[in-house]
């Protein structure tokens, strides 16, 4: 979980290590790149190598690879196309460098323990492996004569090879792979579930016989009786078992969160794609539930995972719903792509159904985080309380980031989302936003059919109700447009309080949701994230190299939508949609929620007065 | 005059103060006509800063005020490692065994817990504080015409006292002229200091005392003592009672792991990070590998235009604080800091200057 300590090595002190990297990922490009014989590659090696030693903690190893691979840069005999650019010429000032950078690799691997024990060098340096040519080389040169250039150049490839087998060997294959694990357990877990299901169900249908009742009955209520059966009966030798997987899962996703939300998200796809037609069917007849398929958990299944391991990991709950939320983004993002070809490919035509798969799965998340917060497992941050509770277990998030992000991948229609908003506001306890999303123009797809029923049924009644309705929005336009300039004449004092602020250098982050020192709280699931630490020139830069033909056809159309001011909904939609909310926006709308938004296409975004002015009169156009 | 002290030292550490120590701090607080400038030194586990703490509540009893400058960047008396600091202080020190933070004066971010990675901008940063001293609270007699009285001063300096160490004190020595210098003497001879004024090529030097004590660590005297302390785990200590200032005095913070939650919990200062430069003292870090280095470590805080007096060859302005730096956010151009520095000094801030100064890795661990 944390940037700096990594579980890989142990202290004898506090239990961990300090290490300069972010993470394991890093350190085996650092590894990579540094053997590798690309000099770009081993030049931005070493430079993330300096960056590590500026940190302090950086392990002798990895120190002196990267002094005795920037020696053999500089020394003309390993250039391999001969060129001269940044070496160095006397062979006697390379010398002294190898020289230096061996004495380095023997003492810092061996005096440690010579102090201790006080036994020769040479012995412990045999004891440790390492070759006896780089030993000599180090009493040479402290006590005799400096050894020739083709001695030490060739004892710097033994050198590194030794390097190689001792440190970065060892360590590539120590470094903890995570996922296999997780997909075992998990497994395990299902197949738990799979088997009491079985005995359950006998008992169940047993009892279905006798009370001959009819076939419907509400899966919810014979959910929770299996659901507490399985809490209920301890004694059970399966049970234990089932506590045990769960236990071990519960500890796998505390170490690997990240990974174990993505393999749980895989699995619920997986399953979703084979029995899609049942996606909204809120009761699955258990007799159906096939137990040929051991590996994939049903539907219920894996809801029930969740449910029981965020019981112990709350924070589960929103890992699920940021890995959930940022593959929607992201497939959204991807069939926008499509916007203007008419063409949709299956491959597209598979993402859209999957994000569909994934938005159904978010009214259940949300609910479950209801449950946890009603009973006290999860809290809500207020702003600036953020310590007034000290240290507890209560896992805090903050509930109106997620909400918008929510809102912002509202897309017209879409009833999973749309629940969890309106759960999510509920939640909040803040009426009005409530209110206020339950008039949302939108939520009239949930409650009643479309106003338009008959396209082909011209008579005088419809039309005077569609007059009617017409009028209607445009009093809520206009109501929209005095709000908006109320919004405004309090806009302009708000800015100044900004511009105040702005010629403040340091001001206290308005909002903040705890994480450990050296990540970042995602903007809306609350957890703690790596940050990404390249420099933004090289983001963008290599962004842009890595950018698609797509993605460039749609940065192009973007800049031609700005420069076309005619088409006012258009041009915002995009605005709004290239750029994240953000914090300062999603803090004030606490009270004033919605104040000079405005819903288009299912996006909420800043109307101005003139915007709102073209929509009004387009609808007298209508009217 | 302070002798209604609450805690006198006297009656507190008696057992242990030998008579050589009371005459030396009787020496030092009443015999000198003009407030002295004693500095103190010796090696390593001596008592250096013990005597210090004696002699500044001596001197308490004398002078209202005492400035204390403390130029052992590894272990300070009142700051956190890696910085030398001047303190005025009108208190007395009431726990004699071990050391609190106290607010400074004046403060230079070194960045490291030895001198030995920079021994000139070191003996700068010394100097700087020192004539900062004698220009604002020492004057010489024939200064009448200043209101405010001359204040004692003592100097503690570092255990380092071989090589590097040695060459570095004796500069400080000669730049300094104090009117007393303790010289904290262990039994094992061969790491003591030099006898007499070792620092001075001829004895022609005016009012110098030179009181050579021997360190109360020691076997004669049968007594269980610490002799070696755990460096690491003071240096830690101090870092953690100075980051609890980050919060209110009502949330109780005894343990590694409640400091370590509460820094993960409170709302850091942002700050943008084209507003601030960034100095590395100790090492080069390329452009593009700034933020890797910077996260999640702990920085010195300063004000460019804060130069001072006598601006030196690479020596960075003063420092206000320590920060540590909690989060980066490149894409919205953000730092994230917690500092215990008040916002009115922070404000001023643009320089972050990074050094070696190792966060304890207790406290980046969070467990949920």
């Amino acid at each position: 979980m944390d940037s700096n300590t990594s579980k890989g090595k142990v202290s004898q002190f506090s239990g961990y290590k300090l290490v300069p990297w972010l993470n394991w990922n890093q350190w085996d490009d650092v590894r990579k790149s540094i053997f590798s014989s690309s000099p770009i590659l081993i030049a931005s090696a070493l430079q993330k190598i300096l960056a590590w030693q500026s940190k302090g903690c950086i392990p002798v190893a990895i120190d002196v690879t990267a002094r005795i691979i920037e020696i053999q840069q500089m020394d003309p005999f390993f250039r391999q196309n001969g060129s001269t650019v940044d070496t160095l010429a006397s062979e006697e000032m390379l010398a002294m460098l190898y020289c230096m950078s061996i004495i380095r690799l023997v003492n810092g691997f061996v005096e440690p323990a010579h102090k201790k024990t006080g036994r020769s060098i040479s012995d412990l340096a045999g004891a440790l492996g390492i070759p006896r040519t780089l030993v000599d080389i180090r009493h040479e040169s402290s006590h005799r004569g400096l050894p020739s250039l083709k001695l030490v150049r060739s004892a710097s490839a033994m050198a590194l090879e030794w390097l190689k087998a001792n440190y970065w060997e060892p360590q590539r294959v120590a470094i903890p792979n995570p996922r296999k694990e997780i997909k075992y357990w998990l497994h395990e877990l299902i197949i738990c579930l799979k088997s009491s299901h079985v005995s359950r169900m006998q008992s169940q249908k047993e009892k279905l016989k006798r009370a001959k009742s009819t076939v419907l009955i509400m899966a919810c209520s014979k959910l929770s009786l299996i659901y507490q059966k399985l809490l209920a009966s301890k004694s059970n030798g399966s049970t234990k078992h089932f506590s045990k997987v769960t236990k071990v899962s519960a500890k796998l996703y505390s170490s690997y969160p990240v990974e174990f939300a993505s393999i749980l998200l895989e699995l619920f796809l997986s399953q979703a794609s084979d029995i899609s037609d049942d996606m909204n069917a809120e009761h699955i007849d258990y007799s159906e539930c096939s137990v040929t398929e051991p590996m994939l958990g049903s539907l219920h299944d894996l809801k029930m995972i969740i449910a029981k391991l965020s019981n112990k990991k709350p924070r589960l709950l929103l890992s699920l719903l940021k890995a959930v939320l940022e593959m929607i983004e992201e497939m959204d993002s991807r069939s926008c792509e499509v916007d203007g070809n008419r063409f949709i490919s299956s491959q597209k035509q598979a993402d859209i159904q999957q994000a569909t798969h994934l938005r159904s799965l978010v009214p259940f998340l949300v609910r479950s985080l209801k449950a946890l917060k009603d009973s006290g497992q999860i809290g809500l941050i207020e702003r600036n309380q953020v310590l007034s509770a000290g240290p507890t277990t209560t896992l805090k998030f903050s509930l109106m980031n997620l909400l918008y992000k929510c809102l912002n991948l509202l897309a017209p229609g879409d009833k999973h989302l749309l629940k969890s908003v309106l759960l999510l506001a509920d939640m909040s306890g803040n009426r009005l936003l409530t209110e206020k999303l339950k008039i949302l123009p939108l939520l009239a797809f949930l409650d009643q059919p479309p106003l338009r029923t008959d396209d082909f049924f011209h008579d005088e009644s419809t039309l005077l109700k569609e007059e009617d309705f017409l009028k209607k929005e445009a009093e809520k336009l206009y109501l929209i447009k005095s709000r908006l300039a109320n919004h405004g004449s309090r806009g302009t004092g708000q800015i100044k309080g900004n511009s105040n602020t702005a010629a403040r250098r340091w001001a206290v982050t308005k909002s903040w949701v705890p994480c450990p020192i050296g990540t970042l709280p995602c903007s809306f699931s609350s957890l703690a994230v790596l940050p990404d630490l390249d420099a933004v020139e090289d983001v963008t830069s290599k962004s842009f190299e890595n950018v698609s033909d797509a993605d460039k056809k749609r940065t192009v159309s973007d800049i031609e939508s700005d420069d076309d001011d005619g088409d006012h909904h258009h041009h915002a939609v995009k605005r709004l949609k290239e750029a994240p909310v953000d914090q300062s926006s999603c803090e004030t709308v606490n009270v004033s929620a919605m104040e000079g938004q405005l819903m288009i296409g299912g996006v909420w975004m800043k109307v101005t007065d003139e915007e709102v002015a073209a929509i009004e009169s387009d609808v007298r156009i209508f009217g | 005059m302070k002798n209604n002290s609450p805690t006198s030292p006297a009656s507190r550490q008696e057992p242990l103060l030998l008579p050589q120590w009371e005459d030396a701090l009787h020496t030092v607080t009443h015999f000198s006509q003009a407030p002295p400038i004693t500095v103190i030194c010796g090696p390593k586990n001596s008592g250096k800063s013990t005597f210090s703490r004696l002699l500044l509540n001596s001197l308490l009893e004398r002078y209202d005020k005492v400035g204390y400058l403390d130029t052992d960047v590894g272990q300070p008396e009142f700051s956190v490692p890696g910085v030398l600091s001047l303190h005025l202080l009108d208190e007395c020190i009431s726990d004699l065994m071990n050391n609190s933070i106290r607010e400074f004066k004046r403060c230079c971010f070194f960045g490291d817990i030895s001198s030995k990675r920079d021994p000139e901008a070191y003996l700068n940063y010394a100097r700087r504080l020192y004539d900062y001293f004698i220009e604002k609270y020492h004057h010489t007699n024939n200064d009448n015409n200043h209101q405010k009285p001359s204040l004692p001063l003592i100097i503690n300096t570092p255990g380092w006292v071989k090589g590097t160490g040695f060459d570095v004190l004796v500069e400080l020595l000669r730049y300094v002229c104090p009117t007393h210098v303790i010289q904290m003497r262990i039994s094992a001879d061969s790491k003591n200091l030099p006898n007499g004024a070792f620092w001075l090529a001829d004895e022609q030097k005016g009012p110098l005392q030179v009181i050579e004590l021997i360190s109360f660590f020691t076997d004669s005297f049968n007594r269980s003592v610490v002799l070696t302390k755990n460096v690491l785990s003071l240096r830690e200590s101090r870092l953690f009672n100075y980051f609890k200032q980050c919060f209110p005095e009502s949330l109780s913070i005894t343990t590694n792991k409640e400091l370590a939650h509460a820094l993960a919990s409170i709302a850091p200062y942002e700050v943008q990070i084209s507003q601030v430069n960034v100095i590395h003292l100790h090492c080069q870090v390329p452009e593009s590998e700034v933020f890797h280095s910077l996260n999640g470590t702990i920085v010195g805080l300063a004000a460019s235009f804060k130069r001072p007096m006598t601006p030196s060859k690479g020596c960075t302005p003063w420092c206000v604080g320590l920060g540590i730096v909690r989060g980066i956010d490149v894409k919205q151009g953000l730092l994230y800091v917690i500092t215990p520095v008040p916002p009115f000094q922070l404000e001023q801030v643009d320089l972050l200057l990074q050094g070696f100064i190792e966060i304890p890795s207790s406290l980046l661990q969070v467990f949920p």
